[in-house]
């Protein structure tokens, strides 16, 4: 499954910045667990797995994400 | 325990640390400035408001005479509250509440009255804070008796910490290093953000951790320092010099004795301290260890801390004045070479 | 009503320069921040708090002030420094940790001494009030002019401080004035769910002083309560306290995000902006035109650049300097 940036993360044509990871890449996470902490200026959400599974990282931290970016996968 | 890897922040921790302790005891309630709806300037309190609302879950004025007074009140008939300091700096309009009030009350009532309060608070700089926002002060609080003087450096530690603080039935004074909140505009150590499991557990008091285990010298830190010791540690390693790395972890009560133990074995000390040099941290442990038996010491121990003078708010200033990783590495190789 | 053109050029004048000097030092507070907002990053690190819309609370007040009236300022202080007359390059270069700062950048945005004109400020909520009123006791000690001001902000009438500085002006008649800048938020907590009363005047009362409570963060009633305040002070008459109903248009600190705030609050505040609405009521009533007007802009801008170049190019200091200056 995809993790998307979708538009109530980051409203349209923001940019958000992935501070921290809580979990490295290959790692088992469950659903609902808190995965990374994404930054758009001083304000910090918490991106959340939606499913249960195995995580790959697609965007690393300090990478600049944006709108319809896929952050994560999780298989 | 659970199974599955879930790493926390420290001020994730602590929020969490905090709720669990609320749902397990309804005497337990926090207040502080700024603690209900932003959670805390630190993120200490995240999520409380929501979850606990605002009786249990308190904004106050800026006004730490009176409410940390009334923490002290609060904690004589049988609650246990958590208030927040929000900078340690903050504590010279309110000391006499903590160091006259909170931490003798037991005292000056034979016991009868105990204050089983925690007062959390904000330490730390090296971020242009300058000299009202960046102190630590370790050494203030844990000379004076009578409170209980603790330091997380990680997530795991700074859970269990707090549900020891909550549970203990005397005041502590639970210091949160700046760097190490896992604030994304602070920049964070990446080290302190570690697993931490779900349920309610403690660390214990007066138990300090050895965090790398070594042969050849004995690098004490607390906080932040414990991570400089363990960068300079790699560095060393490197140089086939084997460092062993305590993390305090507690400063009252101080285990003394497993600082003696390493120092027994590897014959060298250096503290690391990022508090005020003189009367302080460095010195306390060097005592410790000397008056216990200085015929461990190999070469004279040493120190690395805030020299004596106000923190200064600009950059080159205030770097050259922190301890660093390099600071200590060259420290360690001069006491190897004997000198 | 103040009909002094030269006055009331110079309180457009100084308002102006201050809002330009906040958006310079935004901008230049960001830099190297970005994209991961990172507090010790850039020319300017540590903290900024910035005083956009509080500038009438400063010039109203510092109109009346001479370079041996004291000001004690707060953690936002550079729209009272500005209206105090602090040197502009001097303080520029402190708040970017430079040499030739007013501190030879030990102090930084919220520790700004100047000795020659009387200011300083400091990062402690209310610890300017005692200073204050030592200022104005030394005055009346040695039978000297100058008088001392204390600006605090409405959260600060909550700090002790605040009730012993106030009563000890009072009980030894001192040349004191306390000026509070209600912005009605102290970081996320409101007046409301911090104060016990609704405007901090009433506490006047209770030291027996008199009190005034100012709306709509206008300048010129702000001049005019200031003048008797500050009359009641030179005469010997003892303290007065104003409160001033004034809008923080920038978050707490750079960086805040500011979700406390009910929605459409800032925008109401950017409508009221005091700035815009004094340099309409100078053209309307005929005291400037528009030539007039542009010409103590184009001043503005220049004096403000000018001070940002001299930082920006000022040397750093030597590390161990920091060791310096500890003691006398």
């Amino acid at each position: 499954m995809n993790i998307i940036i979708t538009n109530d993360i980051v409203e349209d044509g923001a940019e958000a910045v992935v501070a921290t990871w809580y979990f490295e890449d290959g790692d088992e996470v469950e659903k609902d667990a808190v995965l990374a902490d994404i930054m758009i200026e001083k304000a910090s959400l918490e991106l959340t797995a939606p499913c249960s599974g195995k995580l790959t990282i697609k965007k690393e931290e300090e990478e600049l994400v944006r709108e319809g970016d896929v952050i994560a996968t999780i298989e | 325990m659970s199974t599955v890897k879930r790493k926390l922040t420290i001020a994730k921790a602590i929020s969490e640390s905090i709720s669990l302790e609320m749902e397990a005891d309804e005497n337990v309630f926090v207040m502080g400035e700024d603690i209900a709806k932003l959670g805390g300037v630190f993120g200490t309190t995240t999520g409380l408001l929501d979850k606990f609302g605002p009786e249990r879950v308190r904004d106050t004025p800026i006004s730490e005479t009176a409410f940390i007074g009334a923490a002290v009140g609060a904690a004589a008939v049988g609650m246990r509250p958590i208030v927040e300091l929000m900078f340690v700096d903050f504590f010279g309009v309110c000391m006499d509440a903590i160091y006259n009030l909170a931490a003798k009350n037991c005292y000056f009532s034979g016991g009868n009255q105990p204050i089983p309060m925690v007062l959390m608070t904000s330490v730390g700089g090296g971020y242009g804070d300058a000299g009202q926002h960046s102190q630590c002060l370790y050494g203030t609080f844990a000379h004076l008796p009578g409170m209980k003087v603790v330091i997380p450096s990680n997530a795991y530690d700074a859970k269990g910490l707090m549900h020891t603080a909550v549970v203990d039935n005397n005041p502590v004074i639970f210091m949160l290093h700046k760097n190490l909140q896992g604030m994304g505009w602070l920049g964070t150590e990446k080290k302190s953000i570690v697993d931490v499991p779900k349920e309610i557990y403690g660390v214990p008091f007066g138990k300090a951790a050895i965090v790398r285990k070594g042969k050849d010298i004995t690098l004490v830190g607390l906080g932040v320092t414990v991570h400089m010791a363990l960068d300079a540690a790699n560095k060393l390693e490197k140089e086939g010099v084997d460092a062993e790395v305590i993390d305090l972890r507690s400063l009252v009560p101080l285990d003394r004795e497993t600082i003696f133990n390493s120092v027994s074995k590897t014959g060298r000390l250096l503290v690391i301290d990022d508090d005020y040099i003189s009367y302080g941290v460095t010195g306390e442990i060097i005592s410790s260890v000397a008056e216990q038996d200085s015929s461990v010491f190999k070469t004279s121990p040493q120190r690395i801390a805030y020299p004596d003078i106000p923190i200064p708010f600009t950059r080159p200033m205030e770097q050259f004045a922190l301890p660093n990783k390099d600071k200590i590495f060259n420290t360690a190789k001069e006491m190897m070479e004997g000198k | 009503m103040l009909s002094d053109v030269n006055t009331l050029q110079w309180l457009y004048g100084s308002m102006f320069k201050s809002r330009y000097y906040e958006e310079c030092m935004e901008k230049a507070y960001l830099e190297g921040k970005q994209p991961v907002f990172n507090m010790a990053n850039g020319p300017v690190p540590g903290e900024m708090h910035l005083s956009n819309g509080q500038e009438p609370c400063a010039v109203g007040v510092c109109a009346h002030l001479n370079a041996d009236d004291a000001v004690f300022a707060t953690h936002r202080p550079h729209h009272i420094a500005i209206a105090k007359g602090v040197n502009l390059k001097a303080m520029t270069a402190e708040i970017f940790g430079k040499k030739s700062g007013l501190s030879g950048g030990r102090g930084g945005h919220m520790h700004l001494f100047d000795p020659t004109v009387n200011f300083a400020c400091s990062g402690i909520i209310a610890e300017g009030m005692g200073p204050a009123a030592g200022v104005a006791l030394a005055r009346k000690l040695r039978n000297e002019p100058g008088i001392a001001v204390a600006f605090i902000g409405e959260g600060a009438a909550n700090q002790g401080a605040f009730h012993e500085t106030m009563n000890l002006a009072a009980v030894w008649k001192l040349p004191f004035v306390c000026i509070i800048e209600d912005n009605a938020w102290g970081i996320s907590v409101s007046k409301t769910d911090a104060t016990s009363v609704p405007r901090n005047d009433v506490r006047a009362a209770s030291y027996g002083i008199p009190g005034e409570y100012i709306e709509g963060n206008d300048p010129l009633a702000i001049y005019d309560a200031a003048e008797r305040a500050i009359k009641r002070a030179r005469s010997g008459q003892g303290p007065s306290l104003i409160e001033i109903e004034t809008y923080r248009l920038a978050g707490h600190f750079m960086g805040d995000t500011e979700a406390y705030r009910p929605e459409g609050e800032k925008d109401e505040l950017f409508s009221k902006d005091p700035i815009p609405k004094f340099r309409k009521h100078l053209l309307e009533s005929g005291t400037l035109d528009e030539t007039g007007l542009k010409k103590i802009e184009e001043a503005m801008y220049k004096e403000v650049d000018d001070a940002f170049e001299f930082a920006r190019s000022a040397a750093e200091p030597e590390p161990i300097e920091a060791l310096e200056k500890v003691f006398a």
